[in-house]
């Protein structure tokens, strides 16, 4: 599952740096460097939001941080 | 080159079959939905190898994310997120293969029978385009050539918002648990992204005229955002009392119904747009729509959190 989430995070910036080189001009460039900053920002926070109302779930709302 | 193009084809279609079959088959409900919302967004590439950027965008954010959205949130409420207890009856199931077999079966006929180049109305469509007052053939066609449809559309749409909320207001549990949600990083990122869905819904609104965009497409997106920014916890359209939330519901009907008023008084026909201002009509009409749309979508969720009748006064 480890190597499975790199294609979100680290295999998408790979891909937006290939797809960079080949862009017409900076704003594509832009545009895509700001879809993988989004995209990994939105991985990392599910990931955490998972963890966090899993615990939630089975030692209740008030468990210690 | 011809080649990679027909290899990715030929793998997205086969991984929409394997998708469906796995979200159909697999026994826990949640996985199900999660395959899903993978089949949405693979259904959005489809429609993007097929030349139709609109849909595609309204692929990604209606059937992959709010269609996702909504059905995590009915399973929440059936049977803890397991599957069905029972398998369908035996006849049953034969009775869906034969029905699914026979309308493949046409189906597949159909397209044999369609020319190997198939002009459509494409060519037609752009030869009237310079009469319209906009720039892109699929945002003329919605708003122009068949405004009639896009006006029973806000309707259909106003009609299931209308629904949904006398559904949810029989239910006494509000589907968001507010509680849960005081979470930093959640808003932390919420306060990134609800700015920069702003900026993008307002971008495809205005693009719709010269792009692939649009009032759907845009009203969707900013209700997404709405969403999100609900699912934080920060209370934007359930704050809204519902004696200005119904008018802003029905401002998609409203704004044809005004249009339509307004060209039949000064003796135009029933949606003929005016040629001076035909596009600062057509985007604030698209404007309306996406405003109504957006609101619905919201509504979709927290329609049982909001309070339908103003509040009793007390004796």
């Amino acid at each position: 599952m480890h190597a499975l989430t790199k294609a979100d995070g680290l295999g998408l910036g790979l891909i937006v740096l290939g797809l960079a080189l080949q862009a017409a001009s900076p704003v594509v460039i832009g545009k895509l460097v700001l879809t993988w900053i989004v995209a990994a920002l939105s991985g990392s926070v599910a990931c955490y939001l998972m963890a966090h109302f899993e615990r939630e779930r089975s030692e209740g709302p008030h468990a210690r941080p | 080159m011809l080649g990679l193009e027909l290899v990715f084809d030929v793998a997205v279609a086969v991984l929409l079959v394997v998708l469906a079959l796995t979200s159909l088959y697999t026994p826990n409900l949640f996985t199900s939905i999660a395959f899903f919302i993978a089949f949405g967004l693979v259904m959005a590439l489809a429609w993007v190898r097929l030349q139709a950027p609109d849909l595609a965008l309204a692929e990604a954010a209606i059937g992959a994310g709010l269609t996702g959205v909504l059905l995590l949130d009915a399973a929440r409420e059936i049977s803890g997120g397991r599957g069905a207890e029972r398998a369908p009856r035996r006849m049953v199931r034969l009775t869906s293969l034969l029905v699914a077999t026979l309308v493949g079966v046409a189906l597949i006929a159909a397209l044999l029978e369609v020319p190997e180049r198939a002009a459509g109305l494409a060519s037609a469509v752009r030869e009237a385009l310079p009469s319209t007052a906009v720039d892109h053939e699929v945002t003329a066609v919605l708003l122009d050539f068949r405004a009639l449809d896009t006006w029973l559309e806000t309707v259909v749409l106003l009609l299931a918002v209308i629904t949904i909320l006398v559904v949810h207001a029989h239910q006494h549990t509000p589907f968001i648990p507010w509680q849960l949600s005081a979470s930093p990083i959640l808003l932390g990122l919420v306060g990134l992204l609800a700015p920069l869905v702003l900026v993008f819904a307002g971008y495809l609104l205005w693009a719709g005229t010269h792009a692939p965009g649009g009032a759907f497409q845009a009203g969707v997106l900013l209700g997404a955002g709405g969403i999100l920014l609900e699912l934080a916890g920060v209370r934007t359209v359930s704050r809204i009392p519902w004696r200005a939330l119904r008018w802003l519901l029905s401002l998609g009907v409203a704004g044809f119904v005004l249009l339509s008023g307004a060209l039949l008084l000064v003796g135009r026909g029933l949606l003929a747009l005016p040629d001076a201002g035909g596009r600062a009509t057509i985007i604030a009409l698209e404007a309306a729509i996406a405003v109504a749309v957006a609101l619905t979508v919201v509504c979709l969720m927290v329609g049982s959190n909001l309070r339908l009748e103003p509040p009793e006064q007390e004796p």
